[in-house]
């Protein structure tokens, strides 16, 4: 592919993505989300694009050349417990986010990657997702942390 | 009138006296919380006037720290349906207001009650004739449904006339026959009824119950000034007028509240076709809609919706695949019968259905609106 026709694709998926994550009111986890991942805090980019297919999250971890497929994604919410009566404090809920994904490094070697977070701010358009990033290649594991915003 | 309307306004108006202490014309328990009152002395700085809702600005003394509080009421409309207005308070009086502080501890109150300290005189208050004016009325002259020449009902009103249909039988969204209590707002009374309202998906079930528990704070109706889209129109306190387009085959819809958006509904036979997303001058929040008549029932096909905003009061989850039919009939001049059919696979297990009365008022489009960025 030409320098010229690579910008021009990397141009639609940007408007794509910008278009995907207009929506704000439906499936939580569907959307883009921007941020990084690693030890460092703003160490790897991180665009993830989610969306939900009426059973199961489904997506890609950032999308264009060398895109990683999401194997698995999940949202599993926990609205708040006890249940409250009028004056009784709101138990914390918590939307907890499990994604999974296979990947190939620049030598054709396998990834694995496995993020675990929480979902912040769920009433927010521009909510966020917090955790922990691992990613193992070649029996090596590395562990970080991750923050992803959704535009 | 129908004979189904007294049973109906029995019910809304006892269940609205029994659950919804205040007027607000949304939730305000996501805000304040009612187990936290407090009563407060102290001087008038500012009143301000405007929609969604009218703040008293007030210091409160409190040894030697002085503390301005927010007063938060009702919206300027249903006050001035009161006889209030903006020089109601000045600046300089002395007030004392009772209500329920907010639940985040700022120095916020909802106004019970607000009275002149010195006389005790109480203002600010919504009357018993505002209330009514949003509730359905008992005494209205009832008439044969009105026509247009072609023998074809009229939503709107007859020559010379003017009008416009509100004061919903219920403000809340729950399947037909499901045996569910909730506010006016459409806030539970029992959080274990959550699998009875609907037939959820489990995110979109996790949700609702998520939303239902934070006492609806996130409504992007109140926090964005978003439009009441979808069947949510049709659930609101200050009403919608059908305006009939005939020569063009198109039916405008404008909301009394919402800053007075308009929803259109084509009757042309134009193909259910158009930017998936909407435009500027369509954003889709009442969706691409498409109506004909059945004998006397106006029936509405709507779909491609977006996902910017709740399409009910009590915060029921949607999704872009969201599908109406929704079906008007006007059974007499003074009463509208809506029933809807609800698919949204993405949310939903299955279709469901869901319907209520509005009642004509012979009146303008009440002029409210909301104004951005304010609480």
């Amino acid at each position: 592919m030409s320098a010229r026709l690579l910008r021009v694709f990397c141009l639609l998926s940007c408007i794509l993505s910008a278009v995907a994550a207009l929506a704000q009111e439906g499936h939580p986890a569907k959307g883009t989300w921007v941020g990084y991942w690693g030890p460092t805090a703003t160490e790897n980019r991180l665009v993830i694009v989610m969306d939900y297919d009426n059973k199961n999250v489904t997506g890609t971890v950032n999308p264009g050349a060398n895109a990683i497929p999401i194997k698995t994604a999940r949202l599993d919410i926990t609205p708040g417990k006890p249940a409250p009566k009028p004056g009784d404090p709101v138990g914390e809920p918590t939307f907890k986010v499990h994604i999974e994904a296979d990947a190939k490094d620049a030598k054709g070697n396998p990834i694995t990657i496995v993020a675990d977070g929480t979902m912040q701010e769920v009433g927010l358009p521009i909510r966020s997702i917090a955790g922990t990033w691992t990613q193992t290649s070649g029996g090596k594991t590395v562990k970080g942390e991750f923050k992803i915003r959704r535009q | 009138m129908s004979r189904t309307v007294p049973g109906w306004l029995a019910g809304g108006v006892g269940l609205l006296l029994a659950v919804a202490p205040v007027l607000a014309h949304h939730n305000i328990t996501g805000k304040f919380d009612p187990s936290k009152t407090r009563t407060l002395r102290g001087v008038v700085t500012k009143l301000d006037w405007a929609n969604p809702h009218v703040h008293i600005l007030m210091d409160v003394v409190n040894g030697k720290i002085v503390t301005n509080w927010a007063v938060e009421l009702e919206s300027t409309l249903d006050l001035e349906r009161s006889g209030w207005n903006l020089n109601t308070l000045k600046p300089g009086d002395e007030i004392t207001v009772q209500g329920m502080t907010a639940r985040n501890g700022t120095s916020q109150i909802w106004g019970d009650s607000v009275a002149l300290t010195g006389t005790g005189r109480r203002v600010l208050n919504v009357s018993e004739a505002a209330r009514a004016a949003l509730l359905p009325a008992t005494n209205l002259p009832s008439r044969p449904t009105p026509r247009w020449p072609d023998g074809k009902p009229r939503l709107g009103p007859p020559p010379g006339e003017k009008g416009y249909w509100g004061r919903p039988s219920s403000t809340v969204l729950m399947e037909t026959g499901a045996n569910v209590q909730m506010n006016a707002h459409g806030l539970l009374r029992n959080i274990a009824d959550v699998d009875k309202v609907a037939p959820f998906q489990r995110w979109a079930r996790d949700l609702y119950e998520y939303r239902q528990r934070s006492f609806l704070k996130d409504d992007p109706l109140f926090v964005y000034c978003k439009p009441p889209g979808a069947l949510r129109l049709f659930q609101m306190t200050y009403g919608v007028q059908f305006l009939e387009d005939k020569n063009f085959g198109r039916i405008f819809l404008v909301e009394g509240g919402g800053n007075h958006i308009w929803h259109f509904i084509y009757t042309d036979g134009r193909p259910q076709t158009g930017e998936v997303r909407g435009n500027a001058d369509n954003p889709l929040y009442y969706g691409n809609a498409r109506g004909k008549w059945e004998g006397d029932t106006f029936v509405v096909d709507s779909k491609m919706f977006n996902e910017k905003f709740w399409f009910s009061n009590g915060g029921l989850p949607h999704t872009e695949q969201l599908h109406l039919i929704e079906r008007f009939t006007r059974t007499d001049s003074n009463t509208l019968k809506y029933e809807v059919t609800i698919n949204d696979p993405g949310a939903y297990t299955r279709q469901w259905s869901a319907g209520w009365t509005l009642q004509w008022v012979p009146e303008d489009l009440p002029a409210y609106y909301c104004q951005d960025n304010r609480p």
